[in-house]
Parts: C-alpha cells; sequence; structure tokens
C-alpha cells in the first residue's frame, strides 16, 4: 500500500471498517498531502486541520467502543463554499458574503457528519457558484482551468487532498469540473438531493452531487445524503436505494442511446476520438447501442434554462445588488442586470418550454436506458479567466436528469477528458452501474497528475 | 405560433420600461453604470429569450414544477456582510 491519501474512498472505507486504519491516520495523510499540494493548486477557500483531527480522534475513539457509522465512517471529505455549516464561515467565494458564519449546517453537511465523514475543509467556489472563477488551478496542468463552479472539490480529489466531495451544479459545475480534472462527478436528479442550507444561484436548477476518484465512491456519498428533507419541499420521498450495491454487474441488456445532434457537432476531435472509443468499450461490455433523434423541443428547452438561470439569479441577488452592486464579480454582475431585465411572463414561458422538453426527454427514455455523450466540448482550457464551456452538461441540468461524468481518456496536450452518462430521473443506480462497468473497462481512473 | 415573430424580435433589446423600473427599484441606471454591459448581456439573453418565444408547445403546458422559492432560512435573512442582512 502506498500512503492513505492514495486510496480511494471505498478502499480507505474497507479498511477502516476492517480495522487496518484508522481515521486519524487517515486524516493526518490527507492533511499532509494538502500542505504538499495545496500551494500549487489553491484547491482550499478554508481547510480545517485542527477541527479535522478532533472529527477523527472521536471517531476513532468511537470504533474503539465498537460502533461503526457506516461506510463514510472516518473518511474526510471536502466540501464547496457555498454549503452552510455550522460556525464556519460560508462566503461563497464573495465579498458579499464575506465573514459570514452560519449557525447551522446544511442538510447534506448533517448527513454526512451523522454517517461518521469528517469535514476536512470548505473548498474554494467561483462567486456565488456562477462564473467569476475561483484561484484553483487544475492539478494536471496549473496553467489551465479545473472548470468551475466547484473548481475546489473537483482539483482536491484529483491531487489526492481529498477522498471525496461535495459541489454543486446548476449549468455544469460538477460534471464540467470531474472532467477537467479527471475524476468523477454525479449531478444528481433535481430533488434527489436536499438544497437546503446551501446558496442559490438559481433555485429551480441548483443540483447538490458528489466528486470522487471512483464511481463506487460517488455512489457511497449519493447514499449517505440523498432522500426527503422537511426543510426542503423540492426533495423528493422516491426510494433511496443502495447505490454502491449492484454496481459489478455487467451492463447486458441496457441499451445506450447517442444523440443524433447538439453534441456531437459541439466536441472537438480528440474528444469525438475518445468517445468513439468509449462507444466501442460500451458494446464491448454488453450494452446495446443506437443513435437517438433529440426531441424537436430539445434546443428551445435549454436555451429556457439559460432565461431561468438568468432570471432566479436576480431575484435571489437582488436585495444585496440594490445597495453593493459594486462588490459582485463582473460576470455575475451582468448575470443579475440582465436577469433583472427578464419580463414575468417570459420567465414562466420558459418554464413552461423546459416543462414541455422535459416530457418529450421522458419520452425518449422510453427507447434508452442511457444516453451516452462526451461531458466537455474539449479538455480544461488554457487560462484562470474562464471555467470553461458547460455547454454539454446544461441539458441534463435544465431537463433534471441524474449525469455521471468520469475519465474517458487524454486529449493530445495530456489533459484529461469525461464521458457524460444520463438517465432517467431517479434511475441514479442505472447510470452508476454503467459508469461502473465502462471504468472497470478502461484504466484512465486510475491516472493521477504528478504535482 | 402566429404573432411570435414580432414578440420575439422585441425581446432582443430590454424594454426602455423595465430599464426605468431597474433604475427606480434598484438605484443602479444601466446605461451609466455599465457602459454597455447590460446591452452584452442582453446580447447573450435575447436570443435565448428569442428561442423560448418562438418554441411551440401544447397551450395547456404548465410550468416547470421545480419552481421553489427560498425559504426564511436563506441568508438574506440569515446575515451575511453589511446591510444585506
Amino acid at each position: 500500500m502506498g500512503q492513505p491519501w492514495e486510496l480511494t474512498l471505498a478502499e480507505a472505507s474497507a479498511m477502516i471498517c476492517k480495522g487496518t486504519l484508522s481515521p486519524v491516520e487517515l486524516t493526518r495523510s490527507v492533511l499532509d498531502r494538502i500542505a504538499a499540494a495545496e500551494p500549487r493548486v489553491l484547491a482550499w477557500a478554508r481547510p480545517l486541520p485542527e477541527q479535522a483531527m478532533a472529527d477523527a480522534e472521536r471517531l476513532d475513539w468511537l470504533l474503539r467502543q465498537g460502533t461503526y457509522l457506516g461506510p463514510l465512517h472516518g473518511i474526510p471529505v471536502g466540501i464547496k463554499d457555498i454549503y452552510y455549516t455550522a460556525g464556519v464561515e460560508t462566503s461563497g467565494g464573495s465579498k458579499i458574503l464575506a465573514g459570514f458564519v452560519p449557525a447551522f449546517d446544511a442538510t447534506v453537511v448533517r448527513r454526512l457528519c451523522e454517517s461518521g465523514a469528517i469535514l476536512l475543509g470548505k473548498t474554494a467556489t467561483t462567486e456565488f457558484a456562477c462564473l467569476d472563477p475561483a484561484p484553483t488551478r487544475n492539478p494536471w496542468n496549473p496553467a489551465h482551468t479545473p472548470g468551475g463552479s466547484s473548481s475546489g472539490s473537483a482539483a482536491a480529489v484529483a491531487a489526492g487532498m481529498c477522498p471525496g466531495a461535495f459541489g454543486t451544479q446548476t449549468g455544469g459545475s460538477i460534471v464540467r469540473p470531474a472532467a477537467f480534472c479527471g475524476v468523477v462527478g454525479l449531478k444528481p436528479t433535481y430533488g434527489r438531493v436536499s438544497r437546503h442550507g446551501i446558496l442559490a444561484l438559481a433555485w429551480s436548477l441548483d443540483h447538490p452531487g458528489p466528486i470522487a476518484r471512483t464511481v463506487r465512491d460517488v455512489a457511497l456519498l449519493l447514499g449517505a445524503v440523498a432522500g426527503p428533507d422537511p426543510h426542503d419541499p423540492s426533495a423528493a420521498a422516491e426510494p433511496v436505494p443502495p447505490y454502491a450495491e449492484g454496481l459489478e454487474a455487467a451492463p447486458r441488456g441496457l441499451t445506450a442511446g447517442i444523440p443524433d445532434r447538439y453534441f456531437p457537432e459541439r466536441s472537438n476531435p480528440a474528444v469525438a476520438t475518445c468517445f468513439q472509443e468509449a462507444v466501442r468499450v460500451l458494446e464491448k461490455i454488453g450494452m446495446r447501442i443506437r443513435g437517438v433523434k433529440l426531441p424537436d423541443c430539445f434546443e428551445a428547452g435549454v436555451e429556457a434554462g439559460r432565461v431561468i438561470m438568468h432570471a432566479e439569479g436576480a431575484a435571489y441577488h437582488r436585495d444585496w445588488f440594490r445597495s453593493r452592486a459594486e462588490e459582485y464579480g463582473p460576470k455575475l454582475r451582468a448575470l443579475i442586470e440582465a436577469g433583472l431585465l427578464i419580463p414575468a411572463a417570459s420567465y414562466l414561458r420558459a418554464q413552461q418550454v423546459r416543462s414541455a422538453a422535459m416530457t418529450a426527454m421522458r419520452r425518449l427514455f422510453t427507447e434508452v436506458d442511457a444516453l451516452i455523450t462526451p461531458a466537455t466540448i474539449g479538455p480544461a482550457p488554457e487560462g484562470l479567466a474562464s471555467t470553461g464551456d458547460p455547454v454539454l452538461n446544461t441539458p441534463a441540468s435544465t431537463f433534471g436528469l441524474p449525469a455521471l461524468g468520469l475519465p474517458m481518456g487524454f486529449a493530445p496536450s495530456g489533459l484529461p477528458l469525461g464521458l457524460q452518462i444520463m438517465g432517467r430521473p431517479f434511475e441514479e443506480a442505472t447510470v452508476l452501474r454503467v459508469g461502473a462497468a465502462y471504468e472497470a473497462a478502461t484504466p484512465w481512473h486510475n491516472q493521477r497528475p504528478r504535482l | 405560433m402566429s404573432g411570435k415573430r414580432e414578440e420575439s424580435r422585441m425581446t432582443m433589446e430590454p424594454p426602455e420600461q423595465v430599464r426605468q423600473w431597474i433604475h427606480e427599484l434598484l438605484g443602479v441606471r444601466l446605461e451609466e453604470d455599465r457602459a454597455g454591459r447590460p446591452l452584452g448581456a442582453w446580447a447573450v439573453l435575447g436570443p435565448a429569450l428569442a428561442a423560448v418565444h418562438e418554441a411551440t408547445f401544447p397551450v395547456d403546458t404548465e410550468p416547470a414544477t421545480l419552481l421553489v422559492v427560498p425559504g426564511v432560512d436563506e441568508p438574506q435573512s440569515q446575515g451575511g456582510g453589511g446591510d444585506a442582512a
């Protein structure tokens, strides 16, 4: 075995369960890794080493008393700095909320802690999870963006600074940074995970979700936090299956659809080549592959999402913006200003168009079990001013569909590329099963950046 | 959907009346403060609005039911910096 920080979440979990690794050993190891790698990556808004070690000692003590809280017992996690953390500053990468200390934990954070996870720190985010970038650099090449808005969460996992983390996606903020950083990200179905205690960008588009090194790891993280929440009326009462079970099952008999348009014409040649090879792998492991025609209203539905994001973002920030507009970054400021100009009738019409497109997409999923596409149009762009184009991720966000991003190879530049697997609402288990089978048949998830 | 073409053309520019409301409500005069940026953002949003207004769908389509507004525990009422509390 190498250092504990090199273990996947599931590997560390199994060792803690068997007693061959302690939460203190694991936490100390990832803190050492943070000390070594963080100056080059800048993934953390607020690391919490003392609190993390105190929690690790408490969880060690519980194990000695015979109390095991489950697969996340003693696992250190990073949390995007838009999740409320009781007693810990939550500034959302903004000047507006600098110094804001919530009095309670977001439901996701509370559930993680109840499951035995250790809050390792708050990860860097773009301003209010929008477009003005965090200082974070891509661990594969510090001259490139890690993507965003969950920049720190993806980069921290890729750099081995934590075995798992949580981000949020409104447009492409989980799957895109996961792809750019060569790790796995899951944007669950809208309503699968509570948004309570998470700063909003656009309420009806915001999705919390996990980022980790393997499909099994994100399945374990999702299982700990999914389910209804009396504090969030949009959190659905759909049953929460044991996501990490059955991942070894081959996806024989399942059908994956390849969209006829929108995705293919936007992918650059390196992405297209890797994607064709990914399709061949999926066929080889038993999936049926077929082309599918996206519904006619698909593009209009995606555009509706853009209108909704502007309008809801403007509504959320309106009161702060009234008196503190100059404290906003230029990209979020432009979004708010434009959003304030959207007539209510247009916003509601956008929600109607979205509704029609969602219905059509659900019909499409009577023909296939999953849709597969590249996760991004290319590798992480050079520079930190832009977090890259989320255009391939916004459909799943707008239509509320689960979407898994996982490594599918490398561009000639050496930067990672990602595969995106979308599924029916609340069928994360199917998406994870397909992803796990692809992962088991490919070497990409074992590659690590040299830091 | 007759009349949609004309409607979508209208959405390409922020209506002057709406600009005036923004000024009165927020004290922000977009043209003066932003030196063209609102129009730049609108150039992105305008086509999206146009697509939305040109889309056809059954007249009885309900707006997406994902619409959830923030509760009392959102940061506007929790605090934060300065007068945003």
